[in-house]
């Protein structure tokens, strides 16, 4: 304490002025069984009660020692005896995702595929895919009619994967070298690949049954019916070619159109396809603006009342994020991965360094 | 009532005033001041239920360990309010004297405006200030209390209590002047 502090006197004074009270109830013994709207966690009220077990955390310590300096030895060890390991598993995060998504292991999509499974049983299957959750190398992702999901994979890649699609997510790994190798599998449906910053040594590639396409700096679109492949270049440049056909690679520009007709084909390259895709970007804002039509509108325009009713619900929850430079976005910070800051909008889904949040200001809902 | 009903309802008389002070004072927003006032003695009741509460200070100083939780929990996400415990409660001018006799009509009018005025002010600079900082203040210059018990309540030790209390008052001060408020 400070005495002596004479500029905080007039705070002194202020805080020591009564507070105006409202009338605040009696005690009720009702009260003894009713349920409180903001619980306390159990690890909250361990430490409020001062049970967090005080020899654990000496425990803690002394192992956390002795591991150190066995993982120092054992570090030691493996780096004088034996080479590094080649690559270390990464990764995807679900930025954005409506009903009808689910994730898959390898095992799920084999036993549903020999079941001849139906679009409601690959639904029912597997995990939900929600937003946060993480997606490990070698699982599938399944979207049904009107189903829809965002990720973001460890090297800034955002994928939108839209309705009646499935794709695993085949390499997702940085090497010894820092680099990173992501590699997509798209069994069917359509998949929206925005490539931001790829760093340099990385490599990102969709691959489909038929054809492949790699790409660094770019946003593209690659499609499939399991046999002829598309993919629309919205920005960049991408290099497609047939699976099978290592020397007929064709550069496709922005506002191109490559279709691979099988694996050792060539692509043709379609020139002027804007008007073809524009309905595609735009299909969100096409969502929205139906919003609140009713649901025989909503079928005739192929869209879903129930997505309508979980972004309705998703937008009332949006915080506002307040960025260094002013701008203000409404949306929702869904995960955070070291300086990287996942934040989905009604919009679009996309990544800030945390060093450009101001602050966010909380939803009141 | 039961012996357990009468002791909570011990604490809940010589605790509510108090508590209610520092989370309105925390909060500035009656609604939700009352809401986590009452979501405190709800999670109060529910641990010490089952089991003796202990002596009169360790339960108040829970109380206020419970209230901080709440109240930073709350800054994190948003609160939705399901239970009404302050039923019929009048948030007009009527309700919120403290108990003193009312003065002339023009004089209360004044100091009525220089009072909402300089809470208002009260509040924006302690809004400005880290929570434990607001915490230690509030708990000092409001509500008197020893700095032991605010260690306690901020779970520190007495020595950090009181260095975090010097660097609150700095903080607050520093706001101050930020706002061109100088010393009377």
């Amino acid at each position: 304490m400070n005495p002596e502090y004479t500029e905080f006197e007039p705070i002194r004074r202020l805080l020591a002025r009564p507070v105006a009270e409202p009338r605040l109830p009696d005690f009720n013994p009702a009260w003894l069984n009713q349920k409180p709207v903001q619980s306390l966690t159990v690890q909250a009220e361990a430490e409020i009660m001062d049970r967090a077990a005080r020899p654990a955390v000496w425990l803690a310590a002394a192992a956390a020692v002795l591991l150190s300096v066995g993982g120092l030895y054992i570090g030691y060890r493996a780096y004088f005896s034996a080479p590094a390991p080649e690559v270390e598993v990464a990764r995807a995060i679900v930025l954005h995702s409506s009903s009808f998504t689910a994730v898959l292991s390898e095992a799920e999509v084999q036993r549903l595929r020999q079941a001849g499974a139906t679009p409601a049983e690959w639904g029912q299957a597997g995990r939900a895919l929600k937003p946060g959750v993480a997606v490990s190398r070698g699982e599938w992702i399944w979207t049904g009619a009107a189903g829809a999901a965002d990720l973001a994979l460890s090297s800034g890649v955002v994928v939108r994967v839209t309705e009646n699609s499935l794709l695993q997510l085949t390499e997702l790994v940085k090497s010894t070298q820092r680099n990173r190798a992501e590699r997509l599998y798209l069994e069917r449906g359509r998949a929206l690949s925005m490539v931001e910053r790829l760093a340099p040594g990385d490599t990102y590639e969709v691959r489909t049954p038929t054809a492949i396409a790699g790409v660094r700096g770019t946003s593209f679109r690659v499609s499939t019916d399991g046999e002829t492949s598309e993919v629309y270049v919205v920005r960049g440049l991408v290099s497609v070619r047939g699976l099978a056909n290592e020397a007929g690679a064709r550069d496709v520009e922005q506002n191109q159109l490559a279709r691979v007709a099988d694996a050792g084909a060539v692509p043709e390259v379609l020139p002027n396809q804007d008007e073809e895709f524009r309905d595609e970007r735009d299909l969100d804002e096409l969502a929205r603006g139906v919003e609140g039509a009713g649901a025989d509108r909503l079928e005739e325009m192929g869209v879903d009342e129930r997505l309508l009713e979980a972004r309705a619900d998703r937008r009332r929850s949006y915080n506002r994020i307040v960025m260094k430079d002013g701008s203000m976005v409404r949306g929702e910070i869904v995960s955070q991965s070291g300086r990287r800051v996942f934040i989905e909008t009604e919009e679009r889904s996309f990544i800030v360094d945390a060093s450009e949040v101001h602050e966010v200001l909380f939803s009141e809902q | 009532m039961s012996e357990i009903e009468q002791r909570f309802a011990r604490i809940y008389e010589d605790t509510r005033k108090d508590l209610y002070s520092y989370i309105i004072r925390s909060m500035r927003e009656e609604h939700t001041a009352q809401d986590i006032l009452q979501d405190v003695y709800l999670n109060f009741f529910r641990i010490f239920q089952q089991k003796s509460p202990p002596d009169d200070r360790q339960c108040r100083m829970y109380l206020f360990r419970i209230a901080r939780n709440l109240m930073i929990n709350h800054s994190r996400r948003f609160y939705i309010r399901h239970v009404d415990l302050v039923e019929g409660y009048d948030t007009g001018p009527a309700a919120s004297g403290s108990g003193e006799p009312a003065p002339g009509v023009e004089d209360s009018v004044v100091d009525r405006m220089e009072a909402e005025e300089q809470e208002k002010i009260l509040g924006e600079l302690l809004g400005e200030l880290e929570e434990e900082h607001r915490t230690a203040l509030i708990l000092r210059f409001q509500l008197d209390m020893r700095l032991e018990d605010i260690a306690r309540v901020l779970q520190c030790s007495v020595s950090t209590a009181s260095r975090t209390l010097q660097k609150a008052q700095q903080a607050v001060v520093r706001a101050g002047e930020r706002r061109g408020l100088k010393p009377a």
